[in-house]
């Protein structure tokens, strides 16, 4: 865990109280923004891991990344995700079976 | 004059484990609407997917791959939830460092007179003394508000579950014969 200050509320800085974030390390965020969402994640220090449309993509980030794109109007929404592995392989697992070759074949997993 | 204890009694603490109950139950508001919204997005957006690769060996010895045919799943379906997060603590810390000063002031007026005449003579001398005691209280506070959020898993209900209808005739058992 990472701290990083923030000031950026007024009642804060109103009453010159000090905000310490303690984030997660790194973690994968769905990032909705323009369409220049990759070059915004690439200047916030994150990694693209996939990209669905040019305003849509799965990146990995800090926690300070992820606070600065938050802050950042061009970006029109971003949360945390994460990949529920078990509900991946029923998934796979379900819809392999549901497509899989007719007889004579193996699945090989 | 207050007390150590009339001071600390004093401290809003009430009112401040109000407004820290009020802020965290807004918080946790808008952070399982953010979560949400992402199910939401995550729900809306596709991605077509190969789900099976038939690899064929053939009598001369050589493989082919074939994929089937893409489908399209929202990343919802393939796992991708949001995380929710939840607070798990909230502390509130108030330090109060109280000084309190007395001094006393004394003023000594003195004054003297004399008069002298003709085989006489005649002296006074007058004493003015005053006290005055002063207070002072000095009162530097500070206090820490401390949360803790936590992930927790999604709402069971946040995710379709899926459904198999396969209508595929059973297989034939290999005949032996």
């Amino acid at each position: 865990m990472k701290t990083t200050e923030s000031n950026s509320s007024a009642t804060a800085e109103a009453m010159g109280a000090k905000i310490s974030i303690k984030g997660p390390p790194r973690a994968m965020y769905l990032v909705v923004g323009n369409d220049k969402t990759d070059v915004l994640v690439a200047q916030a220090g994150g990694q693209i891991t996939l990209r669905f449309t040019a305003d849509k993509v799965l990146a990995v980030l800090t926690y300070e990344g992820y606070l600065s794109l938050n802050r950042d109007s061009r970006i029109f929404r971003i949360g945390p995700v994460n990949l529920d592995m078990e509900r991946l392989k029923r998934f796979s697992r379900s819809f392999s079976q549901t497509v899989a070759p007719t007889s004579g074949t193996t699945n090989v997993h | 004059m207050a007390g150590v204890g009339q001071e600390l009694l004093a401290v809003p603490l009430p009112e401040m484990v109000m407004k820290l109950g009020l802020g965290v139950a807004e918080a946790q508001r808008a952070l399982d609407e953010n979560s949400v919204e992402t199910a939401s997005m995550l729900a809306e957006t596709t991605v077509p997917l190969v789900l099976a690769v038939t690899q064929t060996i053939a009598a001369d010895g050589t493989v082919s791959f074939e994929n089937a045919d893409p489908v399209d799943v929202s990343l919802l379906q393939v796992g991708l939830m949001p995380t929710f997060y939840q607070f798990s603590e909230a502390t509130i810390e108030v330090t109060m460092d109280i000084k309190t000063t007395s001094s006393r002031e004394t003023n000594v007026k003195v004054g003297a007179k004399a008069k002298v005449g003709f085989g006489c003579w005649s002296a006074s001398v007058s004493v003015d003394v005053s006290h005055n005691r002063k207070f002072g209280k000095t009162v530097h506070g500070t206090s820490r508000l401390v949360t803790k959020m936590v992930p927790v898993p999604p709402p069971s209900r946040i995710a379709p579950e899926l459904l198999v209808v396969d209508n595929r005739p059973p297989k034939e058992a290999p005949d032996n014969a």
